[in-house]
C-alpha cells in the first residue's frame, strides 16, 4: 500500500525525456543521411559528366581513325555520313562543311581542299550528355581531266570544341 | 533501531568505483579528442581537395578550347581593350599565341600589382567562345593573388576580357596559394604550347594545432593538359 502511494506521487518524466532524445537523434540521423545522399548524387553526376565527355572524345577519335583507314566514307556536300558505332552511348556523324578550294599541301601537284566536321555525342547515366565537334580537311590531287596518280593527304585538324546541343 | 540494515557502499568500494570511473571517462575523452582531431583533419583535407578539383576544372574548361579559331567565320568581340584605364588592346585582342606563360603577374600589362605572390606563374588563354550565330573572342589571364573575398585567404583569380572591352578582375576560388606551370610539349619550332603541367598549392581556411610552420594545412595538386587546338593544321 505504501509503495502504491509513493508510485502515484512520482510524475514519471523518463518517457518524455527519452522521446525528446529519440526525436533529436532521428532528426540528426535524417539530416546526416540527406547530406550524404546529396553528396553522393553530386559526385555521381560529376562522374557521369566525365564519362559523357570521354565517350564523345572517343567518338571523334574513332571517326577520324575510320576516315584515315577508309577515305571512301567521306560524304559529298550536303550529305551526312553516320559512323557505325559498336559502343553504346556514342553517336557520331560526318558532314562536309567547306570546299572545294585550293590547296598547296600537295605542291608541286595542284590540290583540292575539302573541309569536314565530325559531330560526336556521348551519353552517360543520369542524363549526362557531351557534344564535341572536330573539324578537319583533306587535300586530294586536282587531276583536271589529265593523268592522275591519285594522292591525297591525311586528315589535318582545323578545330575542336565542346558545344551545346542547340548549336547549329 | 539496532536491527535496521542499511545497504550502501563502503569507503573502499566508493574509491575503487570513482577511480575506475575517472579512468574510463579520461580514456573516453582522450578517444573523443583523437577522433575529433582526425575528423577535423579529414574535413580540412576534403575541403582542400574539393577546392583543388574546382580550380583545376575551371582552368581546364578554359584550356580545352584554347586556340579555337574558325578561319572562314566572322567573329564578334570588342575593338579595343582597357584595364583600369590602361590600353591593353595589343595584349588582349590578339589571337596568338593561344597559350602564353609568364613567371610573374607583374609581367602582365594589367594593374594594380598589389597582392602579388612572388614566383607564382601567370597563364594567358585565348580562344573563341563558340556561341551561335557569331563566335565571341575570349581572353583570360589566370594568376594567384594574396587577397580574396575571405579575409586572410589567397585566391585564384583571372583578368577576363568583357564584350565591352573592359578587363574584369574575377575571383575564381579562395584558398589557392601558388600556381606553377611547366611546358611539357611544344610544336616543332617551339612557338606553340601543345601540353603543359599545372601545379596548384592550396591552403586550408584555418590553422590546425600541432602542424609545423604557420599551422596551415596545404596540399599540392598537379594535372597535365593537352591543348587540342594546338594540333590544328597538322596531320591527325
Amino acid at each position: 500500500m505504501l509503495s502504491i502511494n509513493m508510485r502515484s506521487k512520482q510524475p514519471g518524466s523518463a518517457l518524455p525525456i527519452v522521446l525528446i532524445l529519440l526525436t533529436l537523434l532521428t532528426a540528426t540521423a535524417v539530416s546526416v543521411m540527406q547530406s550524404a545522399i546529396a553528396n553522393s548524387r553530386l559526385s555521381g553526376s560529376m562522374m557521369a559528366a566525365r564519362e559523357a565527355f570521354r565517350l564523345a572524345s572517343h567518338g571523334t577519335a574513332s571517326g577520324l581513325r575510320s576516315i584515315t583507314d577508309d577515305p571512301t566514307a567521306l560524304p559529298a556536300p550536303d550529305d551526312v555520313y553516320r559512323f557505325p558505332t559498336a559502343d553504346s552511348g556514342i553517336s557520331s556523324d560526318l558532314r562536309h562543311t567547306f570546299g572545294p578550294s585550293g590547296c598547296n599541301d600537295l605542291a608541286p601537284l595542284p590540290g583540292i581542299r575539302h573541309d569536314f566536321e565530325i559531330r560526336a555525342t556521348g551519353a552517360a547515366s543520369r542524363g549526362a550528355i557531351s557534344h564535341h565537334r572536330q573539324g578537319f580537311y583533306i587535300c586530294s590531287e586536282d587531276c583536271g581531266g589529265q593523268a592522275c596518280i591519285g594522292v591525297e593527304t591525311l586528315p589535318h585538324s582545323t578545330y575542336w570544341y565542346v558545344t551545346r546541343p542547340d548549336m547549329p | 533501531m539496532n536491527n535496521t540494515v542499511r545497504n550502501g557502499f563502503t569507503l573502499t568500494e566508493l574509491l575503487v568505483a570513482m577511480t575506475l570511473s575517472v579512468g574510463i571517462t579520461a580514456g573516453g575523452l582522450k578517444l573523443f579528442a583523437l577522433n575529433l582531431n582526425i575528423w577535423q583533419t579529414v574535413e580540412a583535407l576534403a575541403s582542400l581537395e574539393e577546392r583543388a578539383a574546382f580550380a583545376l576544372r575551371a582552368i581546364e574548361d578554359d584550356l580545352l578550347p584554347a586556340g579555337l579559331m574558325f578561319p572562314a567565320i566572322a567573329t564578334a568581340g570588342p575593338s579595343s581593350a582597357s584595364c583600369r584605364g590602361v590600353d591593353v588592346g595589343s595584349w588582349a585582342l590578339i589571337e596568338e599565341p593561344a597559350v602564353e606563360l609568364h613567371d610573374n603577374v607583374t609581367q602582365l600589362p594589367c594593374p594594380p600589382y598589389s597582392g602579388i605572390v612572388p614566383g607564382s606563374d601567370a597563364l594567358i588563354i585565348r580562344h573563341l567562345h563558340p556561341v551561335s550565330p557569331t563566335p565571341v573572342k575570349q581572353m583570360h589571364a589566370w594568376y594567384v593573388d594574396t587577397r580574396s573575398s575571405q579575409s586572410g585567404q589567397p585566391s585564384l583569380r583571372r583578368h577576363a576580357l568583357l564584350p565591352n572591352g573592359q578587363m574584369q578582375n574575377q575571383e575564381i576560388i579562395p584558398g589557392v596559394e601558388d600556381m606553377q606551370i611547366v611546358v611539357s610539349q611544344t610544336d616543332a619550332d617551339s612557338s606553340n604550347i601543345q601540353a603543359l603541367h599545372i601545379t596548384l598549392t592550396l591552403r586550408a581556411e584555418s590553422r590546425e594545432a600541432g602542424l609545423p610552420g604557420d599551422g596551415f594545412r596545404r596540399i599540392a595538386v598537379r594535372r597535365m593538359f593537352y591543348i587540342r587546338n594546338a594540333f590544328n593544321q597538322h596531320a591527325i
